[in-house]
Order: structure tokens, then sequence, then C-alpha cells
């Protein structure tokens, strides 16, 4: 097997970050956004992945400039350690808060299917597993979903399959019979958790660049954004009313009841809502390695022991106050940061000015990196020739 | 300390040096010229007939020659390894190895006379390594034999036999197997440094070498392989990996290892592909079920009963009334008393061992559950997870230690903490590394060349190169002539 320097091969790649986002797509923001939507759920889904598209293309570009740089080499190189440290403060928030949003939903979901209602014995595992996980490495929690992935995709499919023969796909019709209007508000509403490519950037330059890399990571996008939208088609077309499942925060998993549930096969749906459990666990991983990550770059912090250490505390720590902040405020808080102004703290920098600059960044930073090397090159030569 | 030419002198201190132990022998003889010479051998480590007959040769022998140990060797001394030797530490080494010394008065050299034979096992099929089809010899604790079989295999010279030398006390003759142009130099190389780093009293096994060459080893899972067949060897051994050899032990390591090396078998080789996949799959499931079918019946029977089916339910319900445990304690307890029978029931002189076997299993759990301590699906669950862990024989120590925290995971936390549980168990197994080789693959990272011989068996004709997982240098395995195709 060749020995590679970076973190991920392009399948692992593939698998750690469509593959989940997939997944969350489909179980939790179906269920939000159906409040705004109703039945065009499935074109605030389509926007949605429209904006993931744009990051990706930024995300290649950015690879295909040089590969070798890593987000915080590309903005200290090109904009200096000062500007990283702000840029990186927004990005550390955005994690946190998605983190802290993603711990509160499993829990309520964890709960909701599966064990009593107290939050703290299904919370505290869920952080220390995550924790051990990033412990361990990108490179293992890549492995990790890399074994687990095809099983997952295997019950999604199923779950398509017994959707899609029971669900009267004529309820979506009439298309906009509200006009746009519900489409966009949801959009902009929800699109910071389920437009959630930005992640993507925080492995730019530890991905191993194959041959058609193209094309290898605009297929995932577009197989998600096909799972994805079809299965907010079934949604809606399974439930023509709506209503009751509009107060609910998971009604998905209810919806997997009457599809798959029979009294001969046992609860059919329960086997299923462990695989989703899986799925959505391996999504808190993978943030909680960017947080970590994010962490990192925020404190100066190396690769050594203590380092690591230090940074997975604090990424333990900080998870569990604000989990134990929000769960009790969690309506709340997701109000203010998605409905107010408030979201553009993170919309305008986030959403819009890193990923228009970041290729014309990658840029500069290639260029200066270029400049250094041949500078360290001439630096050595006359050595060199004092040798011989 | 160099020999002298006086014989007395060589034999005493050789003596002394042995500290007069009762098993060195010597015999004092006068050659037929009138010289008089000396040989030493260990009893019980050389062969009688041999030692006879060549006593007979050399007192037979009459030629008077200015260098009577190159005329001994050359026409008298008929066996092989026949050796001048200057040194007392030399001779100790002979003498050790089964060798006899033969000491000439007038010489300040010796000779070595190759006729050790050590008591040894017969060859015979390993009793962890039976198989329904394909060879059935298995390794002994004699390390030439055990070499001999590997190279009856491998008619090539470029399979390498390294040898070396370890334990202060014991020194064990260990041999490093490789096919050269096929191995990577490298792992070779880091094997053979790690291997003259040992510096311990005694080698008595072949694990004994495991800890001190594995890259963890405090890991849970082995990440080196051990197997007790030579084909198995030999197979491994073409496919580039290296084999250990240790004198005295029947278990031959190989490095590097990979987790899927233990649900593949030698008769998979021998059988049908289709065969051979289902088997392997089989196997995996039987490495799931016997770790956490006890674990996943304690977490739905206490948090989950809704995912039962109802029949299914009210059979539990039935058969659990009654039981003063809580499913959980029912569990461990059923568990601690199978572990046992079993532990009991292994170190038992045979004949003794069924008997508990059979008091144990069947007397035990069937008064167990009739006296209302234990339900029946209790004792049920655990005894499948006990079978079914056996498919995996190699691994069952520590497939038992995790059934043993699923159950208790499943009790504590339900499903929820059996799924954390494989997180960190998954995530632990995918940091391991065996000499550069990803512990979990080929499928994690996926090696997309090593499919077809991993749980799916593709046919022989097919695996046309070397295992890409693993590091090798010549991938060209087989050569299809495009002729004949």
């Amino acid at each position: 097997m060749k020995k590679t320097t970076k973190d991920l091969s392009l399948h692992q790649f593939i698998y750690v970050f469509f593959l989940s986002s997939m997944i969350y797509n489909i179980i939790f923001i179906p269920s939000r956004t159906i409040q705004i939507t109703g039945r065009d759920l499935w074109i605030t889904m389509i926007l949605f992945h429209l904006l993931n598209a744009v990051h990706l293309v930024v995300f290649y570009i950015c690879e295909k400039i040089n590969p070798n740089l890593t987000l915080d080499q590309i903005i200290q190189k090109s904009l200096g350690k000062a500007a990283t440290k702000v840029v990186f403060v927004f990005m550390t928030a955005y994690t946190y808060i998605r983190l802290v949003v993603m711990l509160s939903d499993y829990t309520l979901y964890t709960t909701d299917v599966i064990f009593s209602p107290i939050w703290i014995p299904v919370v505290i595992p869920v952080i220390l597993v995550s924790v051990y996980c990033v412990f361990k490495g990108l490179r293992s929690i890549a492995r990790m979903t890399e074994l687990l992935g095809p099983g997952l995709v295997f019950i999604m499919i199923l779950t398509m399959f017994a959707i899609a023969f029971t669900s009267n796909i004529g309820n979506i019709f009439p298309v906009l019979e509200k006009g746009f209007k519900p489409v966009l508000k949801a959009f902009s509403q929800y699109q910071l958790f389920a437009a959630d490519y930005l992640c993507l950037f925080c492995v730019i330059g530890r991905v191993k660049v194959e041959k058609n890399f193209g094309i290898n990571i605009s297929i995932p996008l577009i197989a998600s954004a096909f799972f994805t939208i079809i299965f907010a088609v079934a949604y809606y077309g399974f439930y023509e009313d709506i209503s009751v499942f509009q107060k609910q925060g998971h009604s998905l998993l209810d919806m997997s009841q009457h599809l798959l549930g029979s009294e001969n096969l046992a609860r059919f749906d329960f086997a299923l809502s462990i695989i989703w459990m899986i799925a959505i666990l391996l999504r808190i991983i993978i943030y909680t390695w960017i947080f970590y990550q994010y962490i990192n770059v925020l404190f100066g912090l190396s690769k050594k022991p203590v380092h690591k250490y230090i940074a997975l505390s604090i990424v333990s720590i900080s998870l569990y106050l604000g989990f134990s902040f929000f769960i009790n405020n969690l309506s709340m808080v997701i109000n203010i940061l998605f409905t107010t102004i408030l979201k553009n703290i993170f919309i305008i920098p986030l959403q819009l000015l890193l990923p228009i600059s970041l290729p014309f960044l990658t840029y500069m930073a290639s260029k200066k990196e270029k400049k250094i090397q041949k500078n360290n090159m001439l630096f050595k030569k006359p050595a060199e020739d004092l040798k011989e | 300390m160099d020999f002298v030419k006086d014989l007395d002198t060589n034999k005493q201190d050789l003596l002394d040096l042995f500290f007069n132990n009762a098993d060195i022998k010597f015999r004092d003889i006068n050659l037929k010229s009138g010289v008089k010479c000396c040989f030493f051998f260990m009893e019980g480590a050389t062969e009688p007939e041999c030692l006879r007959d060549i006593l007979t040769r050399l007192m037979d022998a009459d030629r008077e020659t200015k260098d009577l140990p190159i005329y001994l060797s050359l026409h008298v001394i008929n066996t092989f390894g026949v050796e001048a030797i200057q040194t007392s530490e030399q001779a100790i080494r002979g003498i050790l190895d089964g060798n006899g010394i033969l000491f000439i008065d007038g010489y300040a050299e010796a000779l070595t006379v190759g006729c050790a034979q050590w008591p040894i096992r017969s060859i015979s099929e390993p009793p962890t390594s039976a198989v329904l089809m394909g060879p059935r010899e298995g390794f002994t604790e004699e390390i030439k034999t055990n070499l001999s079989m590997i190279r009856r295999r491998l008619h090539t010279p470029a399979l390498v036999f390294e040898k070396h030398s370890i334990g202060r006390f014991s020194n064990t003759e260990v041999a490093l197997v490789y096919i050269k142009g096929v191995a990577d130099e490298k792992i070779v190389q880091k094997v053979s440094k790690r291997l003259k780093l040992i510096d311990i009293d005694g080698i008595i096994d072949s694990f004994y070498i495991e800890q001190f060459i594995s890259e963890k080893p405090n890991s849970v899972f082995r990440t080196i392989g051990a197997a007790e067949k030579p084909d198995i060897i030999t197979a491994k051994v073409l496919e580039g990996r290296i084999a250990i050899v240790v004198n005295g032990s029947p278990m031959v390591l190989t490095v590097p290892f990979l987790f899927f090396e233990d649900i593949q078998e030698s008769g998979d080789y021998y059988s049908r592909v289709q065969r051979t996949t289902f088997l392997r799959f089989l196997r995996l499931l039987g490495i799931i079920t016997g770790t956490q079918l006890p674990g996943i019946y304690v977490a739905l029977t206490i948090f989950h009963s809704v995912g039962l089916p109802l029949e299914f339910l009210s059979t539990v319900l039935v058969a659990s009334q009654g039981v003063p445990f809580t499913p959980l304690y029912e569990m461990l307890f059923v568990i601690l008393l199978f572990e046992i029978i079993h532990e009991a029931s292994i170190r038992m002189p045979r004949y003794v061992g069924m008997a508990i076997s059979i008091v144990g299993a069947l007397v035990l759990g069937d008064t167990a559950v009739k006296a209302g301590l234990l339900s029946s699906p209790a004792v049920m669950f655990v005894s499948t997870s006990a079978i079914a862990l056996y498919m995996i024989p190699d691994q069952v120590g520590i497939f038992k230690l995790f059934r043993l925290l699923f159950t208790i995971a499943g009790g504590v936390g339900g499903l929820l903490a059996i799924v954390l549980m494989e997180f960190v168990l998954l995530v632990y197994m995918a940091s391991l590394d065996s000499y550069g080789t990803p512990y979990l693959a080929p499928y994690a990272p996926k090696v997309f060349e090593d499919l077809g011989d991993a749980m799916i068996k593709t046919d022989v004709t097919k695996n046309t190169q070397r295992p890409y997982s693993i590091p090798n240098v010549n991938k060209r395995r087989l050569k299809i002539n495009e002729k004949d195709n």
C-alpha cells in the first residue's frame, strides 16, 4: 500500500463528509424546515444543495491551486496571524454552536427513541466517545466511517424503497402554492445548518488529490442531493396532512414506524433507528474533530501530547457546559440564532466572504510559499557549492 | 578460553566450565595409532547409533599424520557438520547444541561432530487448526523440522532463513523466514533489528518474541499472526510476509498481521469459492453474535422491550417470571458460570473434564432454570454466543472480554451504550497498525485490489497480484498465459 502524508484518501473523504451530511439532512432538517415551507420542502432542499455545490467548488479550486496548504496555512500566509485568529474565532464559534445543537438533537432523538428522558447519561458518554475518537485521529475516524459506510448506505436505500412504495407523490402538488417566499425564508433560516459543506474547508490540504478528483467529488454531491430531495418529496408525499408532524421534532421516526412496523417482524423501524443513531453519531464525531482543529489553531497548540490533552479537555468541558445551557433553552437559542439578525454574524463572514475569498487567498498563499521555497533554494546553493 | 595442546588440561577445563554437570559425558579413547583422544557429548541430545559408529571408526584410525584433525574430519568421521574449533566457548555451544566434541592430545584445537538428535514430537495434525481438506501436518517444537517443512514447499534459493540466537541462558534459535525479492527489505530489517535488541534470560515460546517485536505490545488485539501449519506459513511468506520460527515452539509468527486474517482459514483455499465466502461471512456473524448477543438481549429486556416482537416478549416474560435477579445480573451470572465451567474443563484431566462439561452444561444449567434461579433465554443466549465465538478460535479470549463489556454496557445504558462501545472498539481497531499495514485493511482503508481475498473469496486464477495491503516489492503473483486462455 502506498504511503501518504495526507489524512484522508478520496474514498474516505467521500464517506466522512458526504454520507454523514446526507443522513443529518434527511433526519433532522425536514422536521424543522417543513414548518415554514409545507409541501415545498423539497425545493428548499434543492437550494441547500446548490449552496453546498458552491462550497464544494471552492474546496475543489483550493485543492487544485495547492493541495498541500491547510486552511490555517492559507489564511496565515495570505492575511497574517491576526487575521487568522479573527477568521478562526468565527469558524470555532460556528462549529461549536452547530455541535451543541447537534448534540441536543441527538439527545432528544435518543431519549425519545430508546432511553429514559434523562439527558446526562446520554450526553456525557457521547461527548467522551467523540473526544476519544478525536484523540485517535482523523485517519482512524475515516477508517471507521469507511467500515460503517456501506451498511449505512444499504439501510438508507432500504428505507427509501420502503417509503417510495407507500407514499403518494401527488400530494406535493400544487408546487409553490404560497409562492417562493416560504421557501426562501426556510432557506435563509436554516442555511447554516442544512448547507453544511463549510466543514469541508477544514480538510483543505488534508485530502489525497487523485485522478478525476473533480468528478469523483461531484458524484457524491449529486447522489447526496438526489437522496435528500427524494426523501423530502416522500416525506411530504406520505403525509398529506402535515399539521401533526410539523409540531413534532423528530417525526421521521414516526414515519418509519408506520411504514415498516409489523407485529410479526417486530419493530423493524426500531432497528432502523439504531442505524440512524450510528450515522448521526458519526456526524457528531466529525464535527468534534473540526472543533478540536479550530481550538488548536485558535490557541496556537501544537501536536505535542500535552497540547493534545489540553485541547481535548477544552473541547469536552466546553461541549458539556454549552450543552447543559442549550438543552433547557434549545428552542429559544435556535430561534435567536436562526430568525433574528444575529444569524448574519455567521452567514456574512462564513457563507459569503470566506467562500468568495478563499480561492484568491489560496492563490496568494501558494505564491508566497513558492517564493519562500525559491529563496531557501538560493540560500542553500552557495553552501552546497562550497562543499563541493 | 583457548585450548592448549595438553588433552587433560582441555578436558578438565571443559568439565569445570560445565560445573561437572551430570548430563555432560565424555569417553576416553585411543586411536589405533596410539594417539589419546577424548569425546565429549550431552546425554539425551545425541543419537546413540551415530555416536557408537563414530567411536568405532575413531578407534580403528591407524594413520600417523602431522595434521590429525584434518585427516580425521576428512577420512574417519562420517557425519555432517564436522568443524575445527579453538576455544572452550565454541565447545560449550557445540555440546549444548547436541553435538559431540573430539579433543586430540597434542593439538590446541578440537573437532565438533554433528550427531545431535533431540527428543522431538512427531509431525501430527495441530489440534487448533484441524481441516477437512488440505494438508494436515503441523509444526513441531524442533526448529530444523519446521524450517524443512517450509523449505519442502518452496524450492527456491530466494527463500531465506536468517538465524538469530536469543536469550542469555536459553540461547534459543530463532529464524526469520522470507522470500528475497518479494518481502519488503525494510520490514525484514526492522524485524531483524528488533530481534537483535532482545536481551532476556530465556525464550520459552514464540509468544515471548511476539511481545518484543509487536509495534503495540499492550494492544488488546494481536498485531502479530501465529499459525501452526506449514502450508499457512508458506502461503503468507509467498504474499510477502515475514515468518519468525522459534526453536521450542510449534507456533510460527508472521508479520504484518491483519484482523481479517483471523476470519480466513487454511481450509478456505482448498474448497469452492462460494462456500468459502459463505463461511467467512458466517465467521464474521459469529464474532458479532458472540460478542453482542447477551448485551443486546439485556438491553432489549431492560430498556427497549417495545423493540421485541409481542410473542417473543411474552415468552421472555413467562420464562423470566420468578427469577430473583435483574436481567443484567442474571446474564453476568450465567456468563461467569459458563467461564468457570470452561476453565475447569480445560485444566482438568480429559476424562474428568468431560464429566465437568456434562454436569456443568446439562445438569447445572437445567437445574438452575428449573429451580427458577435463571431463565432459559439467558442460558440459551450465553450458550449461543459461546459457541459462536469458537468460530474464530484464535481470538476467543479477547472476544469473551468484549462480550462481558457489551453485556454490562447493554444493562447500564441500553442500545445507546452498545452503539457507543462499538464506536470505541472500531476506532481503536482502526487506529492499529502492524508494520505499516492498517489493521482493518483491506476494508478500512479500502484497498480495492485486495477485496478478492478478504471476506469474499474469488478464484485463485483471478488473484493475479500479491496483496496491496501489506508491504511487498513484487506485486505480480500469477502470469496468465494469454494463448492458453
